[in-house]
This record gives structure tokens, C-alpha cells and sequence, in this order.
């Protein structure tokens, strides 16, 4: 019989035991169907998982000060089932481990010189809040962790979205990962390869391969499918993180309607340059549209649109305030029509002054602007107004704000400024949240109210939205607004946490002044290992805005957790 | 860790010198009690085992020659260092010194204390309840020193700092096995069968 060397075990295995649960309901279905239970138990099992059972970590996570025996060095605290000291290297062993701010690590055996300050490890897994690494072999020395042979993944369990690298650098305190020569993969499939891949704590790995929020692959229906990449990032063409990141966009949109398009696009930006274009096939004809940005020189178009641009626009602060000079040469449609053609010169300048108050909880925030232009006509451009806003930030949120812009007729759409007059609030206490706005000009109103009830499962919600005084009021984009009274409920479901998770997320809408059901939908979230695939539908059946078309919607959207 | 090693080889040389022969000096009266053969030196006295050189002070001591040696408010001084133990029993038959409220200090270890002491005739050492030092920073449950064979096993949850380096056993049921042999300290979480089942009962003797 050995000692100390127990508890750790079966620590761990009662814990690799509630997490295969979470992850095996295959397993647990055959058991129910071994048992005579009625499928839709079987159905709901899934459900009942995310409901009411909280997600455990992963297996081994034990966290390393309740090891059986643990070590403060210099380098972290390390710990094992046990220990075995010559005089000067101690071997931990039995699910040895190190802990630092930044890493939990994992080896079956750990070697740390005192003489060398130096911990020593092969078969390496080390956990962050973000990622998981496998390494074959890694040395922590001056609290940095250099290995090789990595595979890192930020799935939480198996891999089959991972990056291949050659060796890493870790900073144990801050968490920053350096991988060198590294590949991605998913589902084995190559798809990038970098010089120098920096893995920050603070970022996912969606943010740091440049997916951003929106999903780069599209497919959804709603007055035709909606199939193809949108901005998807070229990643191979990518060595590292200092090179610009370029975007193609390979889009089919309303497929199978009587107006369809086929989107071609691509985009390209780093610090302060940047190009992006993009070209539309339709039956009616070609429509482009871009911008290519270098420095303070600029060309924009917009076909479509009829706008074309070349110009000259620099911002120079100078304390509070902010001069910003700007000379083009460009074409107009003013009222969107080739009539109104309008082409020439225009220079000019726009000051605007910020000025910011904080007081306690009170934030004081005024921003009055005034823009002149001359053309190549003997016009004069005069635009003035601003905005000033009050906020309070204490037991609950109280945002009140003001915008107001007078302006004479301008010829182009870079300098012009639409004239308002806006007053606008938002209170936020809890769960319930009040926004309105009062245009002035417009004499009419429109907000919000929304009620949340937050539950551990998530939250159901009521909202109700209402524009009053709004018939035959024109929009900026030229429409008539329209009066509206609508209520909407929902349920918002707590954001998948579990592998292997489905949650479902519906809403329905009724409208009060036409007496119907205005909107409805669901969203059907599951969660895998390595991503979250959605799959919704939304149906408006009494469009509440002019922008809105009584339609349905297929989603579809895949994200990397 | 090297003070590991001076800290129980020490410790163990200092409580191997027995009170075989001594000479006393009563700080006042000395009482004998005719029927018992016991003398009992009620404001204290001096016990000096010229042999070994070990000096007993206490405030309280009873004797009985050839048999045992009990003190209260007690100061043993040694070459190597000084106990103080609020009681104290040393007993010829068996050769065993039994301490309560114990603590030593030398120049090498600083402030060494424990709830109760056992010295045994077969050179095991063990200590009980609260065993710490200051300097190094040592705490345990319960400390066995074998000191002829140079070994040391510690029982339930301990700490020892030395330097920036600090070791625990944070379990209840922790062990590690220290080994003095050869000048240099080797530590093992993972006690021998045959070594826990010697050293492991010498503890329950408190």
C-alpha cells in the first residue's frame, strides 16, 4: 500500500463521469430506450440538460492548489498525487500540474529544478479560458512556457478545429500565446497557414482569424435563397497578423425570384489604407459599388446611387477641437434619380469642438459642429447644429440627448448634413429598458418598452414598440412612415455553455391597430465541441416599418464557440 | 530544504543523551518522602547529567532515582540547543522523556514548537499536535524521527518554506518521507509499505 496518491483519482474520475454525461446523450438515450421511456423523453433530454444541469469545466480541471501535494515556485504553484525530491529537483507525479495566471498545465510528470528555476514537461496539456494545447514537450523558465510539437483547439472537447504548430511561446502571467509556423485546420481540412499566430486571452479565436460577428458563410431565404461567402476572410493568403486581411464575397442573393443577384466582392484594409469593392449581376443590368481609401486621398462610388467621389479629407485636433479639411471632385443623383445629376468641385472644412463632463455617476457630453463649403458654382455650403447628451450611471441608467442640424442645400452627399431636431432617453433599471425619441421636425414620436424576466434557464421578455403621430411622415430613405402599435414576447435562452446543447429561442409579435399576429419566429441553437450551428426561421406577416416586407426568413448560421 | 536535515538531526542528538547518572541542585527545600523513596523539589531546582553535559531547570521537579524524573515549567539545556516544555516525564524504565507545551531553539532552528513530545529508548522522536517553526517556516500535523536511521516521516496536512519555495500537503492524510542519509535530504510522498507500518504506530503513542 502507497500513500497520498488516492483522492486525486477519484476526484477526477467522478468529474470525467458528470461531464461524459453532458457529452455522450447518445449514451444516455440507448440507456432510456433500454429502460421503455417514451422518445419525446428522449427528445427532451437534451433540453433538460440545458436547462437545469450547470456545465462543469473539463475533466481534468481539478484546479492545482487541491492537489494532494503542491510546490510554490517562482515559476507558479505546482502539484501532483505526488512528490519525489533528490535535494534539488522535485518530480510531481500522478496528475502533476502547474498554475500560473495565465495557464493551468497539465503533465503525467513534472520536473522542477530549484538550482535552475526551471520546470520541465512532455506530454503537455495546457487549459486557458479560451483554448486548450497539447504539446509533446515544454520547459517554463522566467514564467514563459516554450514547446513543440503543438496542437491547440479551442473546442471543448476533441479537436476538429485546430491549429498545427511547430513550437510556442507562453506567457504564463498575461496568458499571450505566440504560435510559429502553425496551421489551421477543420475537420482535418487545411485552411490557412501563418508565420506567427498571436493568441490573445482577451479575444476569440473568431476575432483573432478576423471572423467577426457576423458568420462569413451565408445561406438564408427570404424572397429568394440566399447562398454563398460574405466578406469570408483569405485566410491561406494570410502569413501573419501584420499582413492585411482580405475579405471575398461570393454571393447568390434572392435565388429562384424574378429578380436575382449574384454578388462579386472583395476587401482588403489594414491601419489607414483600405479597398473594398464589389459588383452586382442582376437582370436589369451591373451595378458596383467601393471605396478605396490611402491615407487622407479617397475614391468612393456607387452606381446605383450615382455618386462618385475622388477626394482629399484629413482630421487635424488640436485639443478639443478637430479642423477637418476636405476638397473633392464628385457626381450626384440628390434625389436618386439620374435627373438630378449634379457634378463639380467642392472644398471646404468642418470644426467640430467635443467636450466630456464626468461628475460621480453623472457624465455631461456637448459636440456642436459647423461645416463650410465652396464649389466650382457660385453656391455657398453653411451646415451648423450638434449634439449634447446627459447621462446618469448609478442604481439605474438615465440617458437623455439632443441633435440638432440646420443646413443649406448641398450637392453632394459627403458634405451634406440633414437637418434635425431630436430629442432622445433611454432608462435602463434592471430589467426593464425605455427608449424614446421625439423628432421635432417631424412632430411625431416613437419608442420602446421592454420588461425582461431572467430566469437560470434565461430570460422571457415583452416589448412593446410604438410610433405615434408617425402617417405619412417621410423617412430619411424617402418613405412614409408609418403608425404603430406592436407587442412582441420572447424568450431568450441562457447562452449555450454545455457540448452537445440545444436551446431554442422563440418570439411572436401582434400587432394592435390592425388586430393580427405580426411577426413570429424560432431559432434552433445546438452546440457541438467546436461551434454553435443555428438554424431559425422568422415569418413577418404585417410589416410594422416601411422597411419591412411581409415575408419569411430562413437563417442559417455557424459560429466558432 | 538542506535544513530539513539540521532541523530534525539535531533535534534528535540533543533528547538522545539520557539522565543515567546526575547530580541535583534544590533551588529551596527538598522533600523526601520516606514510604515512596520520592523527592520532591517544590520551588524547583537544577538536574545536571555531568556525563552528557544535559542541564535540567525547573520550577517543579519530583524525582525518583532510577526510575523517573517529572518537572514542570522546564528548561533542558544541551550543546545544541534548549527545550522548554511545560511538563515534563522522563522515565528510566522504559528509556522514554515525555514533553508537553514543547519548544527548542538553537542557533540554526527558530522558535520549534509542539502541543507534545516523545522521546523513545529506540531513538524514535516524534512530535504532536501544531509542530512548527519559525525560521524555517515548518508547520505539520504530526512529525515521527527515526534518528538511527536518519528518516522522518510527516503525517497530515503540512507546510514547510524555504526561500521562495514552499511545499504542502494539503490532505489530512498527506505523508512525506524524509531521509537525512548521506548529508542531503530526500523527500517521497510515496511511503514504503514496510516503512508506514513501522514508523506510523510510534504516532499513536502520544
Amino acid at each position: 500500500m502507497e500513500h497520498g496518491q488516492t483522492e486525486e483519482a477519484k476526484g477526477r474520475a467522478a468529474c470525467a463521469s458528470v461531464v461524459g454525461a453532458l457529452r455522450r446523450p447518445r449514451v444516455a438515450g440507448q440507456k432510456a430506450k433500454a429502460t421503455g421511456q417514451k422518445g419525446w423523453i428522449r427528445f427532451l433530454f437534451p433540453f433538460l440538460l440545458l436547462t437545469f444541469l450547470p456545465c462543469s469545466g473539463l475533466a481534468w480541471a481539478t484546479p492545482c492548489s487541491e492537489q494532494p501535494y503542491t510546490l510554490e515556485t517562482p515559476e507558479g504553484l505546482a502539484g501532483g498525487g505526488n512528490l519525489e525530491y533528490d535535494g534539488e529537483v522535485a518530480i510531481f507525479s500522478d496528475g502533476a500540474c502547474l498554475e500560473t495566471k495565465g495557464l493551468t498545465l497539465q503533465a503525467p510528470e513534472l520536473r522542477y529544478d530549484q538550482s535552475k528555476g526551471e520546470l520541465n514537461a512532455q506530454n503537455i496539456e495546457v487549459q486557458t479560458l479560451r483554448y486548450r494545447f497539447f504539446a509533446e514537450v515544454g520547459v517554463v523558465r522566467e514564467k514563459v512556457l516554450q514547446a513543440q510539437g503543438i496542437r491547440a483547439t479551442s473546442c471543448r472537447c476533441g479537436d476538429d478545429l485546430r491549429l498545427f504548430s511547430e513550437s510556442l511561446r507562453f506567457d504564463t502571467q498575461s496568458g499571450e500565446v505566440v504560435l510559429e509556423e502553425s496551421r489551421l485546420e477543420v475537420y482535418r481540412f487545411g485552411l490557412a497557414h501563418f508565420q506567427e499566430l498571436h493568441l490573445s486571452p482577451n479575444q476569440s479565436l473568431s476575432e483573432t482569424l478576423g471572423l467577426g460577428a457576423a458568420p462569413p458563410v451565408r445561406l438564408d431565404y427570404d424572397q429568394g435563397w440566399n447562398l454563398g461567402l460574405e466578406n469570408f476572410p483569405l485566410l491561406e493568403a494570410r502569413l501573419s497578423p501584420e499582413t492585411p486581411l482580405t475579405r471575398l464575397t461570393l454571393l447568390g442573393l434572392r435565388l429562384g425570384s424574378p429578380d436575382p443577384v449574384l454578388r462579386l466582392g472583395l476587401s482588403v484594409r489594414e491601419k489607414s489604407r483600405q479597398a473594398r469593392f464589389e459588383l452586382d449581376y442582376k437582370p436589369s443590368g451591373v451595378a458596383s459599388r467601393g471605396e478605396v481609401v490611402e491615407g487622407p486621398i479617397f475614391f468612393q462610388h456607387d452606381s446605383e446611387k450615382g455618386r462618385y467621389a475622388f477626394g482629399f479629407k484629413q482630421a487635424l485636433t488640436l485639443g478639443a477641437f478637430t479642423l477637418t479639411p476636405f476638397a473633392w471632385i464628385a457626381q450626384d443623383w440628390p434625389d436618386g434619380s439620374p435627373a438630378s445629376q449634379t457634378q463639380g468641385l467642392a472644398a471646404g472644412a468642418e470644426l467640430r469642438y467635443r467636450y466630456a463632463l464626468e461628475e460621480g455617476p453623472w457624465r455631461f457630453r456637448l459636440e456642436p459642429f459647423v461645416v463650410l463649403g465652396l464649389y466650382d458654382q457660385p453656391q455657398l455650403y453653411l451646415a451648423y447644429g450638434g449634439y449634447t447628451e446627459a447621462h446618469y450611471r448609478g442604481a439605474f441608467d438615465l440617458r437623455l440627448g439632443y441633435a440638432w442640424a440646420e443646413a443649406t442645400p448641398g450637392r453632394f452627399w459627403l458634405e451634406r448634413r440633414e437637418a434635425t431636431q431630436k430629442l432622445s432617453g433611454r432608462l435602463q433599471y434592471q430589467s426593464l429598458k425605455l427608449e424614446a425619441e421625439h423628432d421635432f421636425r417631424k412632430a411625431q414620436t416613437q419608442g420602446s418598452l421592454r420588461l425582461g424576466h431572467a430566469q437560470d434557464f434565461g430570460e422571457v421578455w415583452a416589448q412593446f414598440n410604438g410610433c405615434w403621430a408617425c402617417v405619412g411622415k417621410t423617412l430619411s430613405n424617402g418613405r412614409d412612415d408609418w403608425e404603430r402599435r406592436e407587442l412582441v414576447l420572447g424568450f431568450t435562452p441562457r447562452p449555450l455553455e454545455c457540448t452537445e446543447a440545444i436551446s431554442l429561442a422563440p418570439f411572436l409579435g401582434y400587432d394592435f391597430l390592425r388586430q393580427g399576429v405580426s411577426r413570429w419566429g424560432l431559432e434552433l441553437r445546438y452546440a457541438d465541441c467546436c461551434f454553435i450551428w443555428r438554424l431559425g426561421y422568422q415569418e413577418i406577416r404585417i410589416a410594422q416599418h416601411p422597411d419591412e416586407t411581409a415575408s419569411g426568413k430562413l437563417t442559417f448560421g455557424l459560429e466558432i464557440r | 530544504m538542506k535544513r530539513w536535515l539540521v532541523l530534525f538531526t539535531l533535534l534528535s542528538l540533543a533528547l538522545a543523551s539520557r539522565f543515567a547518572g546526575f547530580e541535583v541542585k534544590p533551588r529551596g527545600n527538598s522533600e523526601l518522602d520516606i514510604g515512596t523513596g520520592i523527592y520532591t523539589l517544590p520551588t524547583g531546582g537544577t538536574i545536571t547529567d555531568n556525563r552528557s553535559g544535559l542541564v535540567l531547570e525547573a520550577r517543579y521537579i519530583q524525582y525518583k532515582e532510577g526510575e523517573f524524573i517529572r518537572a514542570r515549567e522546564a528548561t533542558l539545556r544541551s550543546r545544541e540547543g534548549n527545550f522548554n516544555a511545560a511538563s515534563l516525564e522522563y522515565q528510566q524504565t522504559p528509556d522514554t522523556l515525555q514533553m508537553s507545551g514543547v519548544r527548542y531553539s538553537s542557533q540554526q532552528i527558530k522558535g520549534l514548537s509542539a502541543q507534545q513530545g516523545l522521546l523513545l529508548k529506540e531513538d524514535i522522536l516524534v512530535l504532536k499536535g501544531q509542530v512548527r517553526s519559525s525560521d524555517p517556516l515548518l508547520e505539520a500535523h504530526t512529525v515521527v524521527v527515526d534518528t538511527q536511521r536518519q528518516l522522518a516521516l510527516v503525517l497530515g496536512s503540512f507546510t514547510y518554506r524555504d526561500g521562495a519555495t514552499t511545499l504542502r500537503g494539503n490532505r489530512p492524510d498527506s505523508t512525506l518521507l524524509l531521509n537525512f542519509a548521506e548529508g542531503k535530504v530526500r523527500a517521497n510522498t510515496r511511503v514504503p509499505p514496510e516503512l508506514f507500518s513501522r514508523l506510523r504506530p510510534y504516532a499513536d503513542r502520544l
